[in-house]
Protein backbone atom coordinates (compact mmCIF):
# COMPACT_ATOMS: atom_id res chain seq x y z
CA UNK A 1 0.00 0.00 0.00
CA UNK A 2 1.16 3.04 -1.09
CA UNK A 3 2.11 5.70 1.91
CA UNK A 4 2.33 9.20 2.08
CA UNK A 5 3.19 11.95 4.73
CA UNK A 6 0.65 14.70 5.58
CA UNK A 7 1.62 18.10 4.63
CA UNK A 8 4.43 20.10 6.50
CA UNK A 9 1.55 22.15 7.19
CA UNK A 10 0.05 20.00 8.98
CA UNK A 11 3.05 18.22 10.43
CA UNK A 12 4.92 21.32 11.57
CA UNK A 13 3.28 24.42 12.90
CA UNK A 14 0.62 22.80 15.15
CA UNK A 15 2.19 21.75 18.45
CA UNK A 16 0.16 18.46 19.14
CA UNK A 17 1.69 17.27 15.69
CA UNK A 18 5.33 18.34 16.20
CA UNK A 19 6.41 18.59 19.75
CA UNK A 20 9.76 19.98 20.15
CA UNK A 21 11.62 19.89 23.67
CA UNK A 22 14.47 21.28 24.92
CA UNK A 23 16.30 22.14 28.19
CA UNK A 24 18.08 25.13 27.20
CA UNK A 25 18.61 26.92 30.52
CA UNK A 26 17.24 29.17 32.77
CA UNK A 27 16.58 31.36 30.26
CA UNK A 28 14.44 28.98 28.12
CA UNK A 29 12.54 28.09 31.41
CA UNK A 30 11.39 31.58 32.21
CA UNK A 31 9.86 31.61 28.54
CA UNK A 32 8.30 28.25 29.15
CA UNK A 33 6.92 29.12 32.71
CA UNK A 34 5.26 31.88 31.04
CA UNK A 35 3.90 29.74 28.39
CA UNK A 36 2.50 27.35 30.78
CA UNK A 37 1.00 30.35 32.89
CA UNK A 38 -0.07 32.09 29.09
CA UNK A 39 -1.13 28.84 27.61
CA UNK A 40 -2.76 31.30 24.65
CA UNK A 41 0.87 31.49 23.03
CA UNK A 42 0.35 28.10 22.30
CA UNK A 43 0.71 26.25 19.63
CA UNK A 44 3.95 28.74 18.38
CA UNK A 45 4.28 28.88 14.87
CA UNK A 46 7.26 27.96 13.33
CA UNK A 47 7.97 31.81 12.37
CA UNK A 48 8.25 31.80 16.15
CA UNK A 49 11.68 33.03 17.14
CA UNK A 50 14.12 29.18 18.13
CA UNK A 51 13.52 30.49 22.05
CA UNK A 52 10.02 29.97 21.76
CA UNK A 53 9.85 26.95 19.50
CA UNK A 54 12.38 25.57 22.31
CA UNK A 55 9.46 26.11 24.33
CA UNK A 56 6.49 24.19 22.82
CA UNK A 57 7.23 21.67 24.89
CA UNK A 58 6.91 17.82 25.67
CA UNK A 59 4.05 17.89 26.54
CA UNK A 60 3.32 21.54 25.52
CA UNK A 61 2.96 23.85 28.22
CA UNK A 62 4.83 22.40 30.50
CA UNK A 63 7.98 23.65 32.31
CA UNK A 64 10.99 20.90 33.36
CA UNK A 65 11.91 21.60 36.90
CA UNK A 66 15.46 21.35 37.47
CA UNK A 67 16.93 20.28 40.06
CA UNK A 68 19.93 22.58 39.90
CA UNK A 69 20.49 25.28 37.69
CA UNK A 70 22.24 24.38 34.50
CA UNK A 71 22.04 21.28 35.32
CA UNK A 72 18.90 19.97 32.76
CA UNK A 73 21.26 21.81 30.27
CA UNK A 74 22.29 19.57 27.69
CA UNK A 75 25.14 20.16 25.10
CA UNK A 76 24.96 18.65 21.30
CA UNK A 77 22.84 15.50 22.40
CA UNK A 78 22.74 12.44 20.03
CA UNK A 79 20.36 9.97 20.70
CA UNK A 80 17.15 9.12 22.98
CA UNK A 81 15.13 6.43 24.01
CA UNK A 82 12.00 6.34 26.00
CA UNK A 83 10.80 3.36 28.81
CA UNK A 84 7.16 4.30 30.22
CA UNK A 85 7.26 7.80 30.68
CA UNK A 86 10.32 8.65 30.95
CA UNK A 87 12.64 9.96 27.80
CA UNK A 88 16.66 8.97 28.31
CA UNK A 89 18.71 11.67 26.51
CA UNK A 90 22.21 10.79 25.35
CA UNK A 91 23.77 14.08 26.53
CA UNK A 92 26.62 13.75 24.46
CA UNK A 93 28.49 17.36 24.63
CA UNK A 94 28.20 16.40 28.73
CA UNK A 95 29.48 13.16 28.67
CA UNK A 96 26.27 11.92 30.48
CA UNK A 97 23.02 10.27 30.35
CA UNK A 98 19.73 12.48 31.28
CA UNK A 99 16.52 11.04 32.37
CA UNK A 100 13.48 13.50 31.82
CA UNK A 101 10.20 12.55 33.05
CA UNK A 102 7.34 13.73 31.81
CA UNK A 103 4.86 13.24 34.25
CA UNK A 104 7.08 14.92 37.12
CA UNK A 105 8.22 17.57 35.00
CA UNK A 106 12.10 17.28 35.99
CA UNK A 107 15.57 16.34 34.44
CA UNK A 108 17.89 14.36 36.56
CA UNK A 109 21.09 13.12 35.72
CA UNK A 110 22.02 9.28 35.58
CA UNK A 111 24.74 7.61 38.02
CA UNK A 112 25.74 10.69 38.80
CA UNK A 113 29.75 11.60 39.10
CA UNK A 114 30.79 7.86 39.76
CA UNK A 115 29.56 7.30 36.03
CA UNK A 116 32.04 8.19 33.22
CA UNK A 117 31.26 8.20 29.95
CA UNK A 118 33.45 9.30 27.24
CA UNK A 119 31.25 11.02 24.36
CA UNK A 120 27.76 8.68 24.29
CA UNK A 121 26.93 8.32 20.88
CA UNK A 122 24.30 6.35 20.89
CA UNK A 123 21.44 4.91 23.51
CA UNK A 124 19.49 1.62 22.97
CA UNK A 125 17.23 0.01 25.46
CA UNK A 126 14.98 -3.40 25.81
CA UNK A 127 12.48 -1.68 27.79
CA UNK A 128 14.33 -2.60 31.33
CA UNK A 129 17.98 -1.56 30.77
CA UNK A 130 19.83 0.94 28.87
CA UNK A 131 22.18 0.43 26.56
CA UNK A 132 25.14 3.40 25.86
CA UNK A 133 27.46 3.49 23.23
CA UNK A 134 30.47 5.14 25.06
CA UNK A 135 32.14 5.98 21.91
CA UNK A 136 35.71 7.05 23.36
CA UNK A 137 36.25 4.27 26.14
CA UNK A 138 35.32 2.29 23.87
CA UNK A 139 32.83 0.11 25.36
CA UNK A 140 28.96 -0.37 25.96
CA UNK A 141 28.12 0.46 29.27
CA UNK A 142 24.63 -1.31 30.58
CA UNK A 143 22.47 1.18 33.22
CA UNK A 144 18.98 0.68 34.87
CA UNK A 145 16.37 3.51 34.73
CA UNK A 146 17.97 4.77 38.15
CA UNK A 147 20.97 4.97 36.38
CA UNK A 148 22.88 2.36 38.33
CA UNK A 149 25.72 0.75 36.70
CA UNK A 150 24.81 -3.05 35.98
CA UNK A 151 27.80 -4.13 33.74
CA UNK A 152 30.62 -2.71 30.96
CA UNK A 153 31.12 -4.57 27.62
CA UNK A 154 34.14 -4.30 26.71
CA UNK A 155 34.74 -4.47 22.56
CA UNK A 156 37.43 -6.34 20.98
CA UNK A 157 40.53 -4.30 19.52
CA UNK A 158 40.24 -4.57 15.98
CA UNK A 159 42.45 -5.48 13.43
CA UNK A 160 45.31 -2.06 13.25
CA UNK A 161 44.80 -2.40 17.06
CA UNK A 162 43.23 1.15 17.45
CA UNK A 163 40.37 0.90 20.45
CA UNK A 164 37.48 0.23 19.07
CA UNK A 165 35.02 3.36 18.97
CA UNK A 166 31.07 2.26 18.95
CA UNK A 167 28.91 4.68 17.85
CA UNK A 168 25.76 2.74 17.25
CA UNK A 169 24.08 0.09 19.23
CA UNK A 170 20.68 -1.76 19.14
CA UNK A 171 18.87 -4.27 21.10
CA UNK A 172 18.44 -7.81 19.50
CA UNK A 173 15.09 -9.17 20.32
CA UNK A 174 15.45 -12.09 22.03
CA UNK A 175 18.98 -11.10 23.67
CA UNK A 176 22.11 -9.51 22.43
CA UNK A 177 23.38 -6.49 21.04
CA UNK A 178 24.15 -5.05 17.42
CA UNK A 179 27.02 -2.34 18.12
CA UNK A 180 28.79 -0.28 14.95
CA UNK A 181 32.91 0.12 15.55
CA UNK A 182 33.24 3.70 13.47
CA UNK A 183 36.97 3.25 13.86
CA UNK A 184 37.73 -0.17 12.18
CA UNK A 185 34.39 0.32 9.96
CA UNK A 186 32.37 -3.07 11.13
CA UNK A 187 29.74 -4.00 13.20
CA UNK A 188 29.08 -6.68 15.81
CA UNK A 189 26.67 -9.11 16.96
CA UNK A 190 27.05 -10.13 20.73
CA UNK A 191 25.44 -12.53 22.65
CA UNK A 192 23.83 -11.68 25.85
CA UNK A 193 26.92 -11.73 27.66
CA UNK A 194 28.75 -9.58 25.46
CA UNK A 195 30.94 -11.91 23.72
CA UNK A 196 31.07 -11.66 19.33
CA UNK A 197 28.61 -13.62 17.60
CA UNK A 198 29.94 -12.58 14.53
CA UNK A 199 31.26 -9.24 12.99
CA UNK A 200 30.74 -8.03 9.46
CA UNK A 201 33.32 -5.45 8.43
CA UNK A 202 36.50 -5.88 6.35
CA UNK A 203 38.24 -3.55 9.07
CA UNK A 204 39.18 -0.84 6.85
CA UNK A 205 37.05 1.38 4.59
CA UNK A 206 34.66 -0.47 1.92
CA UNK A 207 31.14 -0.84 0.83
CA UNK A 208 29.78 -2.99 -0.99
CA UNK A 209 27.64 -6.06 0.51
CA UNK A 210 30.90 -6.90 2.93
CA UNK A 211 32.45 -3.50 3.68
CA UNK A 212 31.10 -0.48 5.78
CA UNK A 213 32.60 3.26 5.54
CA UNK A 214 31.87 4.27 9.38
CA UNK A 215 28.95 2.46 10.58
CA UNK A 216 27.03 4.60 12.59
CA UNK A 217 23.50 4.09 13.77
CA UNK A 218 22.48 0.63 13.95
CA UNK A 219 18.43 -0.81 14.93
CA UNK A 220 16.67 -4.12 14.51
CA UNK A 221 13.72 -4.73 13.20
CA UNK A 222 10.43 -7.81 14.44
CA UNK A 223 12.11 -10.04 12.78
CA UNK A 224 15.55 -9.49 13.64
CA UNK A 225 16.81 -7.68 10.81
CA UNK A 226 19.59 -5.34 11.17
CA UNK A 227 19.76 -1.99 9.62
CA UNK A 228 23.05 -0.11 9.40
CA UNK A 229 23.65 3.47 8.69
CA UNK A 230 26.41 3.49 6.87
CA UNK A 231 27.40 6.91 7.02
CA UNK A 232 30.21 8.12 4.31
CA UNK A 233 28.32 5.42 1.71
CA UNK A 234 25.22 7.56 1.91
CA UNK A 235 23.46 4.56 2.45
CA UNK A 236 21.32 2.15 5.32
CA UNK A 237 22.36 -1.56 4.83
CA UNK A 238 20.14 -3.94 6.05
CA UNK A 239 21.62 -7.44 7.13
CA UNK A 240 19.80 -10.43 8.29
CA UNK A 241 20.24 -11.74 11.79
CA UNK A 242 22.83 -13.54 10.54
CA UNK A 243 24.96 -10.71 9.53
CA UNK A 244 23.98 -11.40 5.78
CA UNK A 245 23.75 -8.53 3.12
CA UNK A 246 20.34 -8.27 2.17
CA UNK A 247 19.69 -4.94 0.24
CA UNK A 248 21.22 -1.68 0.49
CA UNK A 249 18.56 1.67 0.99
CA UNK A 250 19.44 4.96 -0.59
CA UNK A 251 22.10 6.62 -2.58
CA UNK A 252 24.32 9.77 -2.50
CA UNK A 253 22.76 13.20 -2.97
CA UNK A 254 20.95 16.09 -1.64
CA UNK A 255 17.78 15.90 -3.53
CA UNK A 256 14.42 14.07 -2.02
CA UNK A 257 14.89 10.44 -1.65
CA UNK A 258 19.03 10.69 -1.82
CA UNK A 259 21.02 10.82 0.94
CA UNK A 260 24.15 13.25 2.11
CA UNK A 261 25.25 12.36 5.73
CA UNK A 262 22.80 9.93 6.74
CA UNK A 263 23.13 9.35 10.85
CA UNK A 264 19.89 7.76 12.44
CA UNK A 265 17.24 4.89 11.42
CA UNK A 266 14.42 3.35 12.83
CA UNK A 267 12.09 1.11 11.73
CA UNK A 268 8.29 1.21 11.72
CA UNK A 269 5.80 -1.90 12.55
CA UNK A 270 4.78 -1.93 8.92
CA UNK A 271 8.85 -2.23 8.29
CA UNK A 272 9.46 1.36 6.94
CA UNK A 273 12.64 2.69 7.23
CA UNK A 274 13.13 6.24 8.78
CA UNK A 275 16.62 7.62 8.18
CA UNK A 276 17.69 11.25 9.51
CA UNK A 277 20.28 12.85 7.99
CA UNK A 278 22.30 15.89 9.14
CA UNK A 279 23.34 17.58 6.21
CA UNK A 280 19.89 17.64 4.56
CA UNK A 281 18.18 18.33 7.91
CA UNK A 282 15.39 15.73 7.63
CA UNK A 283 14.21 12.08 8.16
CA UNK A 284 13.45 10.40 4.78
CA UNK A 285 11.25 7.54 4.64
CA UNK A 286 11.63 4.48 2.71
CA UNK A 287 9.58 1.33 2.32
CA UNK A 288 10.67 -1.97 2.90
CA UNK A 289 11.79 -2.64 -0.78
CA UNK A 290 13.98 1.08 -0.58
CA UNK A 291 11.43 2.98 -2.37
CA UNK A 292 11.25 6.49 -0.98
CA UNK A 293 8.39 7.70 0.32
CA UNK A 294 8.72 10.53 1.66
CA UNK A 295 10.13 13.68 4.35
CA UNK A 296 9.16 14.62 7.31
CA UNK A 297 10.92 18.01 8.94
CA UNK A 298 10.66 20.48 5.69
CA UNK A 299 7.78 22.64 5.91
CA UNK A 300 7.38 21.41 2.03
CA UNK A 301 7.62 17.74 2.31
CA UNK A 302 9.07 17.25 -1.67
CA UNK A 303 11.36 20.15 -0.87
CA UNK A 304 14.69 19.68 1.12
CA UNK A 305 15.24 22.97 -0.02
CA UNK A 306 12.39 24.66 2.37
CA UNK A 307 12.53 25.88 5.55
CA UNK A 308 13.29 22.77 8.11
CA UNK A 309 12.14 22.07 11.81
CA UNK A 310 15.28 20.33 12.07
CA UNK A 311 19.35 22.04 12.42
CA UNK A 312 21.26 18.48 12.78
CA UNK A 313 18.92 15.82 13.13
CA UNK A 314 20.97 12.09 14.46
CA UNK A 315 19.95 9.84 16.51
CA UNK A 316 15.84 8.66 15.64
CA UNK A 317 13.53 6.34 17.69
CA UNK A 318 9.91 5.07 17.25
CA UNK A 319 7.37 4.41 20.11
CA UNK A 320 3.55 4.28 20.09
CA UNK A 321 3.28 6.28 17.04
CA UNK A 322 5.89 9.08 18.17
CA UNK A 323 9.01 9.22 16.19
CA UNK A 324 11.19 10.83 18.37
CA UNK A 325 14.20 12.85 16.77
CA UNK A 326 17.62 14.04 18.60
CA UNK A 327 18.73 17.04 16.87
CA UNK A 328 22.31 17.97 17.99
CA UNK A 329 21.53 21.81 18.20
CA UNK A 330 17.61 21.63 18.41
CA UNK A 331 17.23 19.22 21.58
CA UNK A 332 14.47 16.80 21.03
CA UNK A 333 11.31 16.78 18.26
CA UNK A 334 8.98 14.41 18.48
CA UNK A 335 6.36 13.52 15.20
CA UNK A 336 3.19 11.80 15.78
CA UNK A 337 3.38 9.60 12.74
CA UNK A 338 0.33 9.07 10.62
CA UNK A 339 -1.32 6.17 11.45
CA UNK A 340 -0.48 2.79 9.41
CA UNK A 341 -1.48 0.22 7.11
CA UNK B 1 19.26 27.95 -22.31
CA UNK B 2 20.06 29.29 -19.34
CA UNK B 3 19.33 25.80 -16.99
CA UNK B 4 21.77 24.41 -19.83
CA UNK B 5 24.35 26.63 -19.24
CA UNK B 6 24.36 25.71 -15.59
CA UNK B 7 23.88 21.78 -16.19
CA UNK B 8 27.26 22.06 -18.49
CA UNK B 9 28.57 24.65 -16.39
CA UNK B 10 27.94 22.08 -13.09
CA UNK B 11 29.14 18.70 -15.00
CA UNK B 12 32.56 20.71 -16.21
CA UNK B 13 32.71 21.43 -12.28
CA UNK B 14 32.14 18.16 -11.30
CA UNK B 15 34.39 16.42 -13.32
CA UNK B 16 37.18 19.11 -12.24
CA UNK B 17 36.52 18.65 -8.96
CA UNK B 18 36.99 14.76 -9.33
CA UNK B 19 40.16 15.30 -11.16
CA UNK B 20 41.69 17.24 -8.50
CA UNK B 21 40.95 15.25 -6.21
CA UNK B 22 42.35 12.29 -7.69
CA UNK B 23 45.43 14.00 -8.88
CA UNK B 24 48.72 13.24 -7.33
CA UNK B 25 50.44 16.17 -9.36
CA UNK B 26 47.99 19.22 -7.70
CA UNK B 27 50.43 20.38 -5.65
CA UNK B 28 52.04 19.07 -1.93
CA UNK B 29 49.83 21.58 -0.29
CA UNK B 30 46.26 21.35 -1.69
CA UNK B 31 45.24 18.16 -2.31
CA UNK B 32 42.75 15.96 -0.26
CA UNK B 33 44.71 12.50 -0.85
CA UNK B 34 46.48 11.16 2.14
CA UNK B 35 45.55 13.62 4.37
CA UNK B 36 43.07 12.92 7.50
CA UNK B 37 40.09 13.76 4.85
CA UNK B 38 40.78 11.36 2.53
CA UNK B 39 37.83 9.11 3.77
CA UNK B 40 37.45 7.66 0.46
CA UNK B 41 37.66 3.68 -0.05
CA UNK B 42 40.80 3.18 -1.96
CA UNK B 43 40.19 3.57 -5.85
CA UNK B 44 37.33 5.76 -5.34
CA UNK B 45 36.91 9.77 -5.54
CA UNK B 46 37.81 11.71 -2.67
CA UNK B 47 35.19 14.63 -3.61
CA UNK B 48 32.33 12.74 -3.42
CA UNK B 49 32.04 12.62 0.22
CA UNK B 50 31.44 16.45 0.23
CA UNK B 51 30.72 17.20 -2.98
CA UNK B 52 27.49 16.06 -4.91
CA UNK B 53 28.68 15.33 -8.32
CA UNK B 54 25.31 15.53 -10.10
CA UNK B 55 21.67 16.94 -9.12
CA UNK B 56 23.44 19.24 -6.37
CA UNK B 57 21.15 21.58 -4.73
CA UNK B 58 23.71 23.78 -3.84
CA UNK B 59 25.66 26.22 -5.88
CA UNK B 60 28.88 24.83 -5.11
CA UNK B 61 28.04 20.83 -5.26
CA UNK B 62 27.95 20.16 -1.62
CA UNK B 63 24.76 18.84 -0.18
CA UNK B 64 21.89 21.58 -0.13
CA UNK B 65 22.00 24.05 2.68
CA UNK B 66 20.13 22.95 4.87
CA UNK B 67 20.44 26.31 7.34
CA UNK B 68 20.42 29.16 5.77
CA UNK B 69 21.17 31.72 8.26
CA UNK B 70 22.34 31.78 12.17
CA UNK B 71 25.47 30.43 13.99
CA UNK B 72 24.75 27.15 12.42
CA UNK B 73 25.02 28.21 8.44
CA UNK B 74 27.51 28.23 6.00
CA UNK B 75 30.22 25.89 6.02
CA UNK B 76 29.96 24.89 9.71
CA UNK B 77 26.77 22.39 8.90
CA UNK B 78 29.19 20.59 6.40
CA UNK B 79 32.17 20.16 9.10
CA UNK B 80 30.14 19.12 11.81
CA UNK B 81 28.36 16.09 9.36
CA UNK B 82 31.72 14.59 10.06
CA UNK B 83 33.26 16.40 13.32
CA UNK B 84 29.80 15.40 15.49
CA UNK B 85 31.78 12.30 16.65
CA UNK B 86 30.82 10.00 14.30
CA UNK B 87 33.51 9.89 11.41
CA UNK B 88 35.41 11.84 13.70
CA UNK B 89 35.39 13.24 17.42
CA UNK B 90 38.21 15.65 16.83
CA UNK B 91 37.15 19.27 17.09
CA UNK B 92 33.51 18.09 18.36
CA UNK B 93 33.72 21.09 20.80
CA UNK B 94 34.10 23.69 18.26
CA UNK B 95 30.22 23.74 17.12
CA UNK B 96 28.70 24.20 20.47
CA UNK B 97 26.79 27.08 19.17
CA UNK B 98 26.96 28.31 23.07
CA UNK B 99 30.55 29.42 23.10
CA UNK B 100 31.39 32.28 20.80
CA UNK B 101 33.78 31.48 17.39
CA UNK B 102 36.57 33.43 15.26
CA UNK B 103 34.55 35.64 13.39
CA UNK B 104 33.67 34.57 10.18
CA UNK B 105 30.71 35.22 7.38
CA UNK B 106 28.92 32.32 6.03
CA UNK B 107 28.80 30.97 2.86
CA UNK B 108 31.73 33.65 1.66
CA UNK B 109 34.54 31.77 0.16
CA UNK B 110 37.17 32.08 2.18
CA UNK B 111 36.07 34.00 4.56
CA UNK B 112 33.95 31.16 6.36
CA UNK B 113 35.72 28.13 7.87
CA UNK B 114 38.03 28.59 5.30
CA UNK B 115 38.95 31.74 6.73
CA UNK B 116 41.43 29.67 8.71
CA UNK B 117 40.76 26.22 7.44
CA UNK B 118 41.82 24.65 3.79
CA UNK B 119 39.91 21.31 4.23
CA UNK B 120 41.45 20.49 0.99
CA UNK B 121 44.85 19.89 2.58
CA UNK B 122 47.79 22.55 3.64
CA UNK B 123 51.36 21.95 4.60
CA UNK B 124 50.00 22.79 8.56
CA UNK B 125 48.61 20.89 11.37
CA UNK B 126 45.09 20.71 11.51
CA UNK B 127 44.62 21.96 7.79
CA UNK B 128 45.42 25.72 8.90
CA UNK B 129 46.02 28.06 6.10
CA UNK B 130 49.28 29.67 7.90
CA UNK B 131 51.96 28.48 9.89
CA UNK B 132 52.95 29.17 13.68
CA UNK B 133 51.00 27.06 15.62
CA UNK B 134 50.16 28.67 18.66
CA UNK B 135 51.01 31.89 17.52
CA UNK B 136 48.84 31.19 14.39
CA UNK B 137 46.71 34.28 15.10
CA UNK B 138 49.34 36.70 14.24
CA UNK B 139 49.27 35.50 10.43
CA UNK B 140 46.58 38.15 10.34
CA UNK B 141 46.81 40.18 13.63
CA UNK B 142 50.20 41.86 13.57
CA UNK B 143 49.40 43.19 16.87
CA UNK B 144 51.29 41.11 18.83
CA UNK B 145 54.59 43.79 20.06
CA UNK B 146 56.02 45.65 22.35
CA UNK B 147 52.43 47.69 23.54
CA UNK B 148 50.55 44.91 23.87
CA UNK B 149 50.92 41.51 26.10
CA UNK B 150 54.31 39.76 25.10
CA UNK B 151 54.11 36.90 23.68
CA UNK B 152 57.16 34.14 22.78
CA UNK B 153 58.74 34.70 26.18
CA UNK B 154 59.64 31.97 28.43
CA UNK B 155 57.11 32.37 31.20
CA UNK B 156 58.72 29.99 33.69
CA UNK B 157 62.07 31.42 33.60
CA UNK B 158 60.21 35.25 34.50
CA UNK B 159 59.32 33.04 37.11
CA UNK B 160 55.46 32.52 35.87
CA UNK B 161 53.62 29.64 36.77
CA UNK B 162 49.55 29.71 35.88
CA UNK B 163 47.81 28.50 38.63
CA UNK B 164 45.69 26.52 36.45
CA UNK B 165 47.59 25.32 32.99
CA UNK B 166 45.25 22.88 31.63
CA UNK B 167 43.06 23.50 28.96
CA UNK B 168 41.20 20.76 27.55
CA UNK B 169 37.97 21.02 25.79
CA UNK B 170 37.02 17.47 24.93
CA UNK B 171 37.17 16.75 28.71
CA UNK B 172 34.47 19.70 29.43
CA UNK B 173 37.81 21.77 30.37
CA UNK B 174 37.63 25.16 28.74
CA UNK B 175 39.09 27.47 31.39
CA UNK B 176 43.18 28.12 31.63
CA UNK B 177 45.90 29.33 30.25
CA UNK B 178 48.27 26.87 28.93
CA UNK B 179 52.17 27.20 28.25
CA UNK B 180 54.03 26.55 25.24
CA UNK B 181 57.17 24.64 23.42
CA UNK B 182 58.89 28.16 21.99
CA UNK B 183 57.82 26.68 18.55
CA UNK B 184 54.37 26.31 19.91
CA UNK B 185 53.31 22.87 18.78
CA UNK B 186 53.35 21.60 22.11
CA UNK B 187 53.39 21.79 25.63
CA UNK B 188 56.41 24.01 27.52
CA UNK B 189 57.95 27.06 29.11
CA UNK B 190 56.67 29.67 26.32
CA UNK B 191 53.73 32.35 26.47
CA UNK B 192 51.42 32.51 23.52
CA UNK B 193 48.85 33.73 21.59
CA UNK B 194 46.92 30.73 22.47
CA UNK B 195 47.95 30.85 26.04
CA UNK B 196 45.05 33.28 26.53
CA UNK B 197 42.70 32.75 23.72
CA UNK B 198 41.32 30.09 21.86
CA UNK B 199 39.31 30.41 18.79
CA UNK B 200 36.76 27.73 19.28
CA UNK B 201 35.18 27.13 22.75
CA UNK B 202 36.83 30.42 24.35
CA UNK B 203 34.50 32.27 27.30
CA UNK B 204 31.20 33.96 26.40
CA UNK B 205 31.18 37.59 25.56
CA UNK B 206 34.63 37.70 25.24
CA UNK B 207 38.13 37.95 23.12
CA UNK B 208 37.70 34.19 22.97
CA UNK B 209 39.02 34.42 26.03
CA UNK B 210 40.28 30.61 27.70
CA UNK B 211 39.15 32.38 31.11
CA UNK B 212 36.76 34.67 32.21
CA UNK B 213 38.26 38.39 32.33
CA UNK B 214 37.90 38.20 36.31
CA UNK B 215 40.63 35.76 36.49
CA UNK B 216 42.18 35.78 33.27
CA UNK B 217 45.33 38.02 33.93
CA UNK B 218 45.60 36.93 37.61
CA UNK B 219 45.66 32.82 36.81
CA UNK B 220 49.15 33.86 35.95
CA UNK B 221 49.59 36.97 38.16
CA UNK B 222 49.40 36.07 41.02
CA UNK B 223 49.84 39.79 42.61
CA UNK B 224 51.21 42.51 40.95
CA UNK B 225 54.76 41.63 42.27
CA UNK B 226 54.68 38.63 39.52
CA UNK B 227 54.52 41.29 36.49
CA UNK B 228 58.31 41.07 35.00
CA UNK B 229 60.08 44.36 35.16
Amino acid sequence: MSFSFPGSEQLLPEAPRARMLSVAGLAALFVAAMAFIFPSLLPLSRESSSARISTAVYPAGQAWALPHPGEGEWLMPAGAVTIGDAIFVADTGNNRILRLERERGRATVLGGAGLTLQMPMAIATDGQRLFVANSLAGDIVILDPSGQLESTITLPAGATGAPPRPIGVAVVPGGGLVVSDAEHHRVLRLDAAGAVVWSVGTGARGGGTEGFNVPAAVTVDDAGNIYVVDTLNARVVVLSSTGRFIRQIGERGDTAGTLARPKGVAVDETRDIFVSDGLLAAVEVFDPDGKYLGLIGRRDPSDVQSTSALVAPAGISITDGVLLVTDRHAGLVAFDLPPRH
Amino acid sequence: MAAAARIIAAAILGVTLIMLGTSTTLGEDRRISGTQHDVAIPGTPVCMYCHIPHAANAETLWASKPNMTGAFSGLRPLCFSCHDGTVTSLGSFAFDLARPLHMRSPGVVGADCDRCHDAHGTPYAKFLKLPGAADFCQGCHAVAGPVNHPVDIDARSLGIEPQDSSWNPYAGDFHGTRLWSEDGTGPGDYMKCLSCHATHGGEPDTSFNTMPSGSLCTNCHVGKRQVPE
